[in-house]
């Protein structure tokens, strides 16, 4: 567990060292401070589009931040050759993957955690009152997502190249969070295909649960959200697999 | 006699779509505990090819590699090796303490303990005033510095280094010789590649040449000296190894 924490910790070290992160809270910070002041023709519950347009930007931003980081990270440790003084020590590579996989997941969890610590303040200033339940409710479902698509990103980097894999995960996020829930009715055509890309693909769209906070509408009940997570330490739990077996033979 | 290192009839092939090339063959190689090794062969030989075999970078297509006894796909061998790499790429976010430290960590040291080793480490290569510059700013011989201060970290008892000395200046290159020389006195079984024959001669009990990923020929230096006469250089007898043939 030490050899998977110091190889995590190096992961973290690297993205706070290259700073890319201070400027998406930058970013963030700019927008919500100028939505949060924004009163267009004085229309009622402003507050929406403001809760809508900056929880748009939280997930797009770590999205953005967590794919290429988790794209890059097996194939540079291997391209770069560190890998050889790494797997030189008594490590399994088993290790490196799973310090890799929680590298990735921490900096994504720490980069949105931060995102929607600055979105929350800003709309809890602007709304004047929140259900924190709800508020938790899409912090966690955005959790649990990052899990997801950093486990997915890592498994098609040993796979593809960096620029396919960010090609390929940003396709298949983008899609399935719009697309997922109507997957099989797009397929019409060709049901078999249709069925078995919808049990085949993650449904991001599982995760999102923006639009409860931004409609105000009833926070999910437990079960409903303990289903999500089972649904989503499955779906990790295999894609690390494939990671595993693929990575297990790999020549270096 | 006991052995640090033993590579019996080792081969690789390496296989691609189309092709398949048998890097490795038959390789069969015995290296006592406490000797210098010096593993000599023209580029694309099959050196690093062998040396990464004992790692397990590269999957074996028949043969056996033990050390100290125990399986090389046993991890936990490892703590008691050391490597240095052919080509020394650190992640270059890190200073070299933090990489030493991290590395250390592997080993399980505490970070009292670590600390003390990567001083005495640092100081040994020379780069102690660097200790906590970001290596990104570090050139090649910088680098190899770091390399050979890891590759010691763990103070294991069989190092294998791949090309210790390339990329440093002639300075940087006695001192690694004196550190060899140091590790040698201490009992320490060294494996090493190098296209440096004199560095070779100077600090080595044996040589393998291998050519095409054969081992065409394993003597001791000293002996190589004696059959040949003192004008015989060790880069005259490769060359008559691995072009003309052997002259005997």
């Amino acid at each position: 567990m030490l050899i998977v924490k110091l190889i995590a910790i190096n992961i973290m070290r690297e993205i706070f060292r290259k700073k890319d992160i201070y400027v998406f809270i930058t970013m963030l910070l700019i927008l919500m401070v100028y939505l949060a002041n924004a009163a267009f023709f004085e229309i009622k519950h402003i507050y929406r589009y403001m809760n809508e347009i900056g929880l748009g930007l939280v997930f797009l931003f770590s999205i953005i931040i967590a794919v290429p980081n988790a794209a890059r990270l097996m194939l540079e440790e291997i391209s770069g050759k560190t890998i050889y003084p790494l797997l030189a020590k008594p490590i399994k590579r088993v290790h490196v993957i799973a310090g890799k996989f929680l590298g990735s997941l921490f900096i994504s969890w720490i980069s949105f955690g931060l995102f929607f610590l600055l979105f929350t303040v800003i709309s809890l200033l602007k709304q004047g009152q929140g259900d924190w339940l709800l508020y938790t409710q899409v912090f966690m479902g955005g959790i649990i997502m990052l899990a997801v698509l950093n486990a997915m990103t890592i498994c098609l980097s040993v796979f593809c190249t960096f620029s396919t894999t960010v090609t390929l995960s940003y396709t298949i996020f983008f899609l399935m969070s719009w697309f997922g829930a109507n997957m099989r009715e797009a397929f019409y055509r060709l049901p078999i295909l249709g069925e078995i890309a919808y049990y085949l693909l993650p449904h991001f769209e599982f995760f999102d649960l923006r639009h409860r906070l931004i409609y105000e509408w009833s926070p999910l009940p437990l079960w409903v959200m303990l289903s999500i997570f089972g649904y989503a330490t499955l779906y990790v739990a295999c894609l690390l697999f494939f990671v595993f077996k693929r990575f297990q033979k790999r020549w270096l | 006699m006991k052995y640090a290192l033993e590579l019996n009839d080792l081969s690789v092939t390496y296989k691609g779509s189309n092709f398949l090339k048998k890097a490795i063959a038959h390789l069969t190689l015995k290296i006592v505990s406490g000797e210098v090794f010096g593993f000599l062969g023209p580029n694309g030989a099959g050196k690093t090819t062998t040396i990464k075999s004992i790692f397990n970078f590269l999957p074996v297509a028949a043969g056996q590699i033990s050390i100290f006894g125990q399986d090389s796909s046993d991890y936990s061998v490892r703590s008691r090796m050391g490597y240095m790499p052919e080509i020394a790429n650190y992640y270059w976010y890190l200073t070299p303490r933090e990489l030493l430290r991290m590395y250390a960590g592997f080993f399980g040291f505490r970070k009292k303990t670590a600390d003390k080793k990567i001083d005495n480490l640092l100081s040994l290569v020379g780069m102690e005033a660097e200790a906590n510059v970001l290596m990104k700013n570090f050139s090649k011989g910088m680098m190899q510095k770091i390399s050979l201060a890891q590759s010691l970290i763990n103070d294991p008892d069989l190092l294998i280094f791949d090309e210790p000395t390339s990329g440093l200046d002639p300075l940087a290159r006695s001192s690694v010789r004196e550190i060899i020389k140091g590790l040698k006195a201490k009992g320490k079984t060294i494996f090493f590649s190098s296209h440096e024959l004199s560095e070779v001669e100077l600090v080595c009990d044996r040589i393998g040449i291998i050519n095409k990923g054969v081992l065409v020929k394993t003597d001791k230096v000293e002996d190589i000296f004696k059959q040949k006469g003192d004008d015989m250089s060790l880069e005259r007898y490769f060359i008559d190894i691995i072009i003309k043939g052997d002259l005997c």
